[in-house]
């Protein structure tokens, strides 16, 4: 895979762009969940790497992006900034997986499904259903927006790269 | 010689704490947890313990009172990587005969229960 | 040094030293544990006490979607934390194979016994780190049973992490990085301190010092 233009979109960033050359990359989706937005005809697109559900959450005031009720309208805002239309976005998201590691009552928090869950309702909002989902599980994944053609590829840790 | 009844969580600590008394001649019985080792302790009646600390659902401490609760006279030996003081005592105080830390060489934990059988 | 988190928690130039001393002293005897597990000489660097956005800590332990081996720890009692160990697979194979006396077949598929033998080291490496803490600060800091996995750095970071992102936009890690003289084992030692935990700390190290 040529990385010469691959922009990693990390722990509770997101980024946009309609730059075609572009590889946007989220390394490592645990129970994170990487969102990737893409629109096929205005060729803009963006990723966001959304770490927990809610910023209600937060026992204190933090920034946003990390949540999913502010990074997904704060990304959709920006695609729009870029001049794509609502109704051409293709929305892929992956991650959300427990990673089996933790004593008991961290697990119960269930991190994963909840940001699946929150990442759903945050699109919903905008009419939005993802096209397509690789999330669940107990293992990470890595997502990429391939910008030059908006396909969107996983990798899982065994290796294998599939086609969201 | 003796049935000991070794307590630890992980595979690779029973495999080395058996080997090491079986090669000296004693029966092993194993438990991965606290809560077994109750079972097994009620089972077999073992003529010792070789007890870790740091285990799920019931840790080491809480299993040796638990077990000094079923039998006062139970002989057990703290077998376990955490040497903080404040365990060391409370262990000891609460009927624990001996305090191995891990990674144990073979003499010491036979020492250890040469000393809880006497 | 960021003066954001350090300026919440408070913390100044000789508390920081006073961390690193203290932390130093534990890795010190965390490589110790591990050196006679292995019955091999092992150093460790001096650490590295680093405030870094969360997003940054996964490229610590290497690039965010390698595979790594991570054996985790959480710190319960009178402090809160995680501790985590992370080796590559070859380094958590060579290990395995000191330790148990034949190679895995596969990191993916590692058997009850190589897993908690793994398990085991981190146990002791967090044991013996948290020992020395305890006995500095005569706080009482009791390791969890460790968990081990193999997956992608960004996900082996994922419960440390979580719980730091709950209240901070930053991370406190501290680190270490051990070896024996071959560097045939090798790996980071990474310590997570809950920040009000720290506080403790360092309060009862200075009422112990006086």
């Amino acid at each position: 895979m040529n990385d010469h233009n691959t922009i990693s979109v990390g722990i509770g960033e997101l980024y946009a762009t309609r730059d075609p050359s572009a590889v946007l990359a989220a390394y490592g989706l645990g129970s994170c969940v990487g969102v990737s937005v893409f629109d096929p005809v205005a060729r803009v697109g963006g990723l966001a790497h959304i770490m927990l559900p809610s910023s209600k959450d937060a026992t204190q005031q933090t920034s946003g992006y990390k949540f999913a009720d502010i990074a997904i309208p704060a990304l959709l805002q920006r695609l729009l900034e870029l001049g794509s239309m609502p109704r051409s976005l293709v929305c892929k998201i992956a991650g959300g997986a427990q990673i089996l590691m933790a004593p008991d009552h961290m697990n119960s928090f269930r991190i994963g499904e909840r940001n699946i869950e929150a990442v759903m309702n945050a699109l919903q909002q905008y009419n939005i259903v993802p096209k397509a989902m690789d999330t669940g599980g107990s293992h990470g994944r890595t997502l990429r927006l391939l910008m030059g053609t908006g396909q969107v590829l996983v990798r899982t840790v065994g290796g294998d790269i599939t086609e969201l | 010689m003796a049935t000991l009844l070794v307590v630890d969580d992980a595979a690779f600590m029973r495999m080395r704490c058996s080997k090491v008394l079986k090669d000296n001649g004693h029966t092993v019985v194993e438990a991965e947890n606290g809560v077994q080792a109750l079972k097994k302790y009620q089972e077999v009646h073992p003529d010792g313990v070789l007890l870790d600390i740091t285990m799920p659902e019931m840790d080491g401490l809480a299993t040796l009172k638990e077990i000094k609760k079923l039998d006062p006279d139970a002989r057990v030996a703290m077998v376990t990587a955490m040497g903080q003081q404040a365990l060391v005592i409370d262990a000891l105080k609460s009927g624990a005969r001996d305090f191995v830390l891990k990674p144990f060489q073979s003499d010491r934990v036979l020492a250890a229960v040469k000393k809880i059988l006497a | 040094m960021k003066p954001s988190m350090l300026s919440t928690a408070s913390l100044t130039e000789s508390e920081l030293g006073q961390l690193r001393k203290a932390v130093s002293l534990g890795f010190a005897n965390a490589a110790s544990g591990l050196s006679l597990m292995v019955d091999r000489r092992i150093t460790v660097s001096s650490p590295g006490l680093r405030i870094i956005p969360i997003g940054q800590v996964p490229g610590l332990v290497g690039k965010p979607d390698e595979v790594v081996v991570a054996a985790y720890l959480s710190i319960s009692g009178d402090a809160a934390g995680h501790i985590l160990l992370v080796l590559s697979p070859d380094a958590a194979d060579d290990l395995v194979e000191m330790l148990v006396g034949y190679r895995p077949d596969a990191m993916a598929a590692l058997d009850d016994v190589e897993r908690s033998a793994l398990g085991e080291v981190a146990n002791v490496t967090g044991s013996f780190f948290l020992s020395a803490i305890a006995d500095a600060t005569d706080l009482l800091l009791q390791p969890s049973p460790p968990a081990v996995i193999v997956d992608m750095a960004g996900a082996a970071l994922d419960v440390p992490l979580i719980a730091v992102a709950m209240t901070m936009e930053e991370a406190l890690v501290i680190d270490t990085r051990f070896a024996d003289d071959d560097h045939q084992i090798n790996g980071l030692f990474l310590m997570f301190p809950d920040v009000a935990s720290l506080r403790l700390m360092l309060e009862r190290m200075n009422r112990l010092d006086e």
